[in-house]
């Protein structure tokens, strides 16, 4: 055994294969510590590029990939003396089965294990000398021990080798082909990706984790709150479920080893086992004349012959089991995990064709890429691998027929398994019902834009296999093509036409159709597939008929077949492509701007040294807008003009005016603002000085008039602000707006170092004055009187906030008027599209949907919402302000809903298509319409300052007012498993803080802070002081500041006053959970009962409590505690539904506490806050079984 | 018929000249081409089915330009390669189908009569529903003739078609082809001299890319009439006859015999027996 094993191993260290995949990975791993180009599972920010959790999930999830090398590998020993015929003597020589296998596995996985050492060798390379040659600053680096290489090669390098080696090794053996090693490859890949899917669901992290074949999402799982001070200093290790992961998949390579040695027969079979007997001696039938027949050559015949070539070779491939089983496999993934499709808080969306098309494609995307790479492969070499190339030869066929007929068999393969995806969509939409089938977009998308793009990528592949001398070189350059267009934007070359053959996406929407998408995906199909001609051309005209063994004999046979016609043809052909090509430059780079990411930060970096200094100049603000505003759908474009008036509120006299606007407007004229003394069209900065000068207290009247115009296309996507239908155009993107506002500087903070920036400014502090005077939603402006007039298309309805006084019709054309009779934000939308509208009155109030036909199923949920919201929100707060409230639908390009004064656009992708038939389901088009309600006056009412922790006072209160509508309306039963959402979107959200963690009262712009730690809190706090309690404080604080301005309030403002009406009990809350990051760590650790004679029983809670202070970068340290905590048990029921039999806060101490509890029903759990109320990191063991 | 090869060359990228100054004119019948491996047989009979280019020369056939032509001559043409597969998946009927709308026959009758009548010729017509994967190494090379009939050629090429082919299997095959050999010009490259004695009207002997004979089997024989002796001898004697001309020897019966070419018998233990064809391709291509 020793001698086979030396014997492989010296043979592969001798391979280049060896090698090659050697540094390949070595590269691979070596390039994450060099460049920001390539991000593997988000380092970001505080991260150390090479900190040991995220050198363990490099060396995981390469191991993943790993699994390619090691089916090459390890797939290879056996299959290669059967290749080679070597069996025939091996077999025959003094050694048993066993040795055999034995020597050759281990000798093959040694070598494994060796190109694997590539990895931790390229990391900790890569991270040592990256800051020695200033690629990367030192200070992303940290210095690891050894064992933090050392521990993840063993974790992951070892066992998966092993398993996913024998799985490779057992299937050669006993196949002998290795078409089913790709098959596997294929199969095991789905596992991790079913498994990764999983992980998003907190439900379903422990299946999740023993089911991929890889571990990864067992080790993701374990750290997924991991504070980035963790990430920096640990590694998961074998914690968790790692461990019984890899005890789990070891154990399975060992038996699967063990089954296909036991069954590998080590004798030389006959290949073909089956072989038709020779019938008898019978003679030939000599007397057999043949028919005379006519030969025809020309024309006709030609596409008869072609159809009937590409027909059987298509039919060859179609019929082979590891084509059946890829497509097979990859249509079921489809349809498994059609289930979980599209959820938002675990509710599904109706299965509405798009989204079903999207993520069946989706899902089998990476299946298409493999199947028309493979066989590709496989029909240009197929004659040859069968010796049937010299027949086919010198068949009296055109060579162009030899070459078409390929083309013909990928294009059918192509076109079959389009249908087939079709059908599978089709299939799972009519089964989940309840959205009707749109077959323009299925027709259109199958047979069309996902035809064009797969037979495009598919001609290129077989371009490939033509020129190369083996498939398998093939592959490698397809592979090749994958990664340019994975890594070309990252290294600068950004242009779409740097990337070959790809289709821009589309995205289609039930209210916009296609969009204006079409047309520029019409013109790259064009220009690529003038590319894809040409190609065909110079295949054909490159295509081995016969035995031509040499370059020289290639390209003397070339210059013969490229005669004057297909000259002239290629011709055309070049002339076509270098047209459109020049077409698409035209668009992208001539009529719109071209700026690549490279430019864009170096217009950041002007942006902020230049212009930062007219941050502190004295600028008037907004008091009254008249917009004008005539919205042109079929050009996509509008023209508006906004006659404005401006207030000096300062005490110093202003003799500049400082405006931001949209650099992509075609014209922006301001009359009666003086003369431009700046102008600065890449960022759309400009500086007027004034004829006269502002005094303090003075007002001036001015117009603006703005034209956007849409120029052919640019390098993104369609317009989405204004479209065919659903227009939705936000005043802070397309108006002008007053002063400095800082959106355009750069905000990441590796970035701004990479530039040589200073560390971005931060809001100020709500302890400091600083801020107080200006308005959370912008310096602009505090309360604005608005008007305006919108013209739409005759079929469209036109909104904006404020009241309608006039609504008609001229010039084939609609006309709008709205007019606001209270003084508002200066944060405005006007939408338009065809809508249906359903309208209620509640309270003298109008409340109103408009949303596209078809649409209607959870209408009236929204109205409800509205309803419910006013009503809560009106009761225990202040009155609504307005008399009306419209909720109003606009295209999914966008996912939120959004809060304007009494106008609420709210996407089509978000609630509109939410699936509610089973009620068990989060109601979150309820709880979304409620927060946006409730913006009404946490935003609208209460508008804080320009300070940190604004967003806790507009976004957390909203949060709180809907959460406590939803209680009332469904139960508090209900909100556990939202709420539990919340919590663990907190928690992982720390993980990815790409500055710093800060209490929620300085909260700044980070989301899983302000919506996800709001909810957390604000549920806590009233169910620590009583719903009533807290609203009766909030009622004094809405009072208090309603609508006030200069200066503004802010979090800490609103702090204080609850605090005064806190109970002293209770103060201790507001320091944990809105001053510093506190968490807690409580368990229980047992719970057992007795039945008493009575028939109660008698429950015994152990529990284990703690509690911990975390720094902005998650470095926790323990805190002594004293602290109110819920002690519960749980009777019968499934999760988030069992029976309340106890519970009461009790005051625990740090450590074990002991409670003894009686309940009237047998006890099935128990524990400590049982209901997650408080931010705890383990939210699964706080409750244990009763025993 | 007339097949006219003149002073064809051809020398691959490696060095090896496979193909010197041959020659050749060939009439309608069976033509064998009989050479050691790697004599060139194989490059001559792909350069005459259009698979490979000449350095040099010149291929007529019917006034047609072999090396020219391609598309004229692929029309006459009937190609049988050396080693050749088929489509695992794929039927008899099927794939000869294929072949013959490839063959130019497009009309669907005259396709189905042709098919058919093929199957029937070639015996397979039992087996025209099965998959060619399961066919036995005989039934493949009779489909295989079966497809290089296609079209009713006027010169067929097939290249070692016996070569593995149990002793019945072979006899099948050359029932066929002596049959089909009437009208057309056969050419059979092979390495079994029995065959093209037995088959073959006109043959030629090739080794090293050069013909080194030409003409009728039996005035090949003829030639060498008188010039072949044999002798039994010990194995371990072999090496005293160096001196003479052995152009072949072997095993018979467990004792050796050699072959020695000789205008006069080389010395009293030789005799002249019965002249051979095979006596006569190692007196030839050992020369």
């Amino acid at each position: 055994m020793l001698n086979i094993f030396l014997f492989e191993l010296k043979y592969r260290i001798k391979r280049p294969a060896t090698w090659a995949y050697f540094a390949i990975y070595f590269l691979f791993a070596f390039m994450i510590m060099v460049t920001d180009s390539i991000s593997i599972n988000g380092g970001t920010g505080n991260m150390f590029r090479n900190a040991p959790a995220m050198v363990e999930s490099y060396i995981a999830i390469f191991m993943a990939f790993g699994m390619l090398v090691i089916s090459a590998v390890m797939g290879n020993p056996v299959f290669r003396d059967y290749e080679h015929n070597t069996h025939h003597f091996l077999f025959s020589y003094p050694f048993g089965k066993w040795e055999y296998l034995l020597g050759r596995f281990l000798g093959s996985m040694v070598i494994c294990w060796v190109i694997f050492l590539s990895l931790p060798l390229g990391i900790s390379l890569g991270a040592t000398i990256s800051p020695v040659f200033g690629w990367m600053p030192a200070e992303r680096f940290c210095s690891n021990p050894f064992s933090v290489y050392l521990i993840p090669y063993l974790i992951y390098v070892i066992p998966n080798t092993l398993f996913v080696g024998a799985i490779f090794f057992g299937i050669t053996s006993l196949t002998k082909k290795i078409t089913y090693t790709y098959l596997f490859n294929v199969m095991l890949f789905m596992g991790y990706l079913l498994a990764l899917n999983k992980l998003v669901e907190p439900e379903n992290m422990q299946v999740a984790s023993i089911l991929d074949p890889f571990g990864i999402a067992a080790s993701q799982g374990e750290a997924r709150y991991w504070t980035p001070t963790e990430i920096n200093s640990q590694i998961v290790g074998l914690a968790g479920l790692v461990k019984w992961n890899r005890v789990l998949w070891t154990m399975i390579g060992l038996v699967i080893f063990a089954v296909s040695g036991y069954f590998f027969d080590f004798r030389v079979k006959n290949k073909q086992n089956k072989v038709l007997k020779n019938e008898a001696d019978t003679p030939t039938k000599t007397h057999i004349s043949l028919p005379k027949v006519s030969l025809h050559f020309e024309g006709f015949t030609q596409i008869q012959q072609m159809l009937s070539y590409g027909w059987i070779s298509f039919r060859d491939t179609v019929r082979e089991l590891p084509f059946i089983g890829m497509v097979v496999s990859g249509l079921a993934f489809v349809v498994f995990q059609a289930g979980e499709m599209d959820e938002i808080f675990g509710t599904p969306t109706y299965p509405v064709s798009y989204n079903i098309l999207e993520i069946t494609k989706g899902l089998f995307g990476i299946f298409m890429l493999i199947i028309i790479t493979y066989y590709s492969g496989e029909l240009v070499w197929k004659e040859r691998a069968l010796k049937m190339n010299q027949i086919y030869d010198a068949l009296p066929i055109k060579n162009w027929l030899l070459f078409g007929s390929k083309v013909l068999s990928i294009f059918l393969i192509v076109l079959s398994i389009n249908i087939l995806i079709m059908f599978t969509a089709i299939l799972i939409q009519v089964v989940k019902g309840g959205a009707p089938v749109n077959w323009e977009l299925y027709l259109i998308d199958t047979f069309y834009l996902s035809l064009k793009e797969n037979m495009l990528l598919a001609i290129l592949a077989i371009f490939i296999q033509t020129l190369v001398p083996n498939k398998f070189t093939g592959h490698a350059v397809m592979l090749l093509y994958y990664v340019w267009g994975m890594v070309s934007g990252n290294i600068g070359l950004e242009h779409p036409l740097f990337r070959p053959f790809a289709i821009p996406g589309y995205q289609y929407s039930d209210m916009n159709g296609f969009g204006a998408s079409l047309y520029k995906i019409n013109i790259f199909i064009a220009c690529w597939g003038m590319l894809g001609l040409i190609f065909l051309i110079l295949g054909n005209a490159l295509w081995v008929r016969g035995t031509v063994s040499s370059w020289k004999e290639r390209l003397q046979v070339f210059r013969k077949r490229m005669n004057i016609s297909t000259l002239v043809l290629l011709g055309v052909c070049l002339i076509s492509f270098a047209t459109l090509s020049g077409f698409i430059y035209y668009n992208t780079n001539v009529l719109n701007k071209f700026v690549t990411d490279d430019m864009q930060e170096k217009l950041g970096v002007k942006y902020e040294k230049t212009y930062q200094k007219y941050k502190k100049m004295p600028q008037p603000k907004f008091t009254r807008i008249k917009l004008d505003m005539d919205l042109n759908q079929k050009a996509l474009s509008y023209h508006a003009t906004g006659e404005v008036v401006i207030q000096n509120k300062t005490p110093k006299t202003i003799d500049s005016i400082v405006i931001e606007y949209n650099a992509l407007l075609s014209k922006i004229d301001i009359q009666g603002w003086g003369n431009v003394v700046l102008d600065d069209k890449d960022l759309g900065f400009r500086i007027y000085k004034l004829a006269k000068p502002l005094q303090p207290g003075d007002s001036v009247a001015m117009k603006y008039d703005i034209l956007m115009e849409n120029k052919g296309f640019s390098r993104n996507g369609q317009p989405q602000a204004i479209t065919y239908n659903g227009t939705f155009i936000h005043s802070y993107d397309y108006f002008p707006m007053i002063g400095y506002t800082g959106n355009s500087e750069i905000s990441d903070k590796n970035k701004r170092t990479k530039l040589g920036l200073p560390k971005k400014k931060e809001l100020p502090n709500p302890e400091s004055k600083e801020g107080l005077d200006i308005c959370y939603l912008g310096s602009d402006a505090d309360w604005i009187m608005l008007e305006s007039t919108i013209h739409t298309e005759k079929d469209q309805i036109a909104l904006a906030p404020g009241y309608l006084e006039k609504e008609w019709e001229e010039g084939g054309r609609k006309h709008f008027k709205y007019k606001m009779d209270a003084p508002i934000k200066n944060f405005y939308a006007v939408l338009s599209a065809k809508y249906e509208v359903k309208k209620e009155k509640y309270n003298n109030i109008n409340l109103e949907v408009y949303y596209h036909k078809g649409h209607e199923y959870n209408v009236d949920r929204m109205l409800l919402g509205m309803k419910d919201a006013i009503q809560y929100a009106g009761t225990n707060f202040t009155p609504y302000q307005y008399r009306q409230a419209r909720i109003i639908e606009f295209p999914r390009y966008e996912t939120f809903a959004q809060s304007f004064p009494n106008t609420i656009p709210y996407s089509e992708g978000i609630g509109f298509i939410a699936d509610l038939r089973d009620s068990t389901d989060i109601d979150y088009i309820y709880y979304v319409t409620a927060h946006e309600i409730a913006h009404q006056w946490w935003g609208h009412q209460i508008t804080p300052s320009s300070q940190k922790g604004g967003d806790m006072l507009c976004e957390s209160m909203a949060q709180y007012t809907s959460l406590m509508i939803m209680k009332h309306k469904y139960g508090a039963d209900k909100m556990r498993k939202f709420l539990h959402f919340e919590l663990d979107r907190y928690l992982r959200g720390r993980r990815t803080e790409q500055d710093y963690e800060s209490p929620l009262y300085k909260c700044s712009n980070q989301q899983y802070i302000h919506y996800r730690k709001g909810s957390v809190v604000f549920y806590a706090l009233q169910d620590y002081w009583g719903e009533e309690n807290l609203n009766a404080a909030l009622k004094k604080f809405t009072v208090a500041n309603q609508y006030r301005s200069n200066p503004y309030t802010n979090s800490i403002a609103f702090l204080d006053t609850l605090k005064r009406y806190t109970p002293d009990s209770l103060q201790y809350l507001y320091k944990d959970m809105f001053e510093t990051i506190t968490l807690y760590d409580n368990r229980a650790t047992s719970a057992k009962s007795e039945k008493m004679p009575d028939g109660k029983y008698k429950v015994t809670i152990e529990v284990e409590a703690n509690k911990v202070l975390a720094d902005s970068l998650g470095k926790e340290s323990p805190l002594q505690m004293n602290d109110y905590v819920d002690i519960g048990v749980l009777g019968a029921g499934k999760k988030y539904e069992e029976k309340q039999l106890f519970l009461q806060k009790y005051k625990l101490k740090n450590g074990k506490n002991t409670f003894e509890v009686i309940v009237a029903e047998e006890p099935k759990k128990a524990g400590i806050d049982v209901y997650n109320k408080l931010i705890d990191r383990d939210s699964d063991d706080n409750v244990v079984a009763v025993e | 018929m007339n097949l006219s090869i003149r002073n064809l060359n051809k020398q691959y990228p490696n060095g090896v000249k496979a193909l010197n100054n041959v020659s050749l004119e060939i009439s309608s019948g069976m033509f064998g081409l009989v050479g050691p491996n790697g004599a060139g047989k194989s490059s001559l009979m792909r350069t005459i089915a259009t698979l490979q280019e000449a350095d040099g020369g010149e291929i007529t056939f019917n006034n047609i330009n072999v090396l020219t032509e391609h598309d004229a001559i692929r029309r006459t043409l009937g190609y049988l390669p050396q080693e050749f597969g088929v489509y695992p998946r794929v039927n008899a009927v099927m794939l000869l189908d294929h072949f013959a709308q490839l063959k130019g026959i497009s009309n669907g009758k005259e396709r189905k009569e042709t098919v058919e009548a093929l199957l029937h010729k070639t015996n397979l017509w039992e087996h025209k529903g099965k998959n060619l994967g399961t066919f036995s190494g005989g039934m493949k090379q009779r489909f295989g003739i079966a497809q290089a009939l296609l079209g009713n050629p006027s010169l067929i090429i097939v290249d070692e078609p016996t070569a593995g082919l149990d002793p019945g299997e072979r006899n099948r095959f050359h029932n066929l082809l002596s049959e089909i050999s009437e009208n057309v010009v056969v050419i059979l490259s092979t390495h079994i001299i029995e065959d093209v004695q037995s088959l073959c009207n006109l043959m030629a002997i090739i080794n090293k890319g050069t013909i080194l004979a030409y003409g009728k089997p039996q005035d090949l024989v003829k030639g060498y009439e008188g010039k072949i002796w044999k002798k039994h001898i010990d194995k371990k004697d072999l090496e005293i006859y160096r001196a003479h001309k052995v152009v072949s020897q072997h095993l018979v019966g467990g004792k050796m015999e050699i072959v020695v070419c000789a205008d006069t018998q080389p010395d009293a233990g030789f005799s002249q027996g019965y002249t051979t064809l095979e006596d006569v391709y190692f007196a030839v291509i050992n020369q």
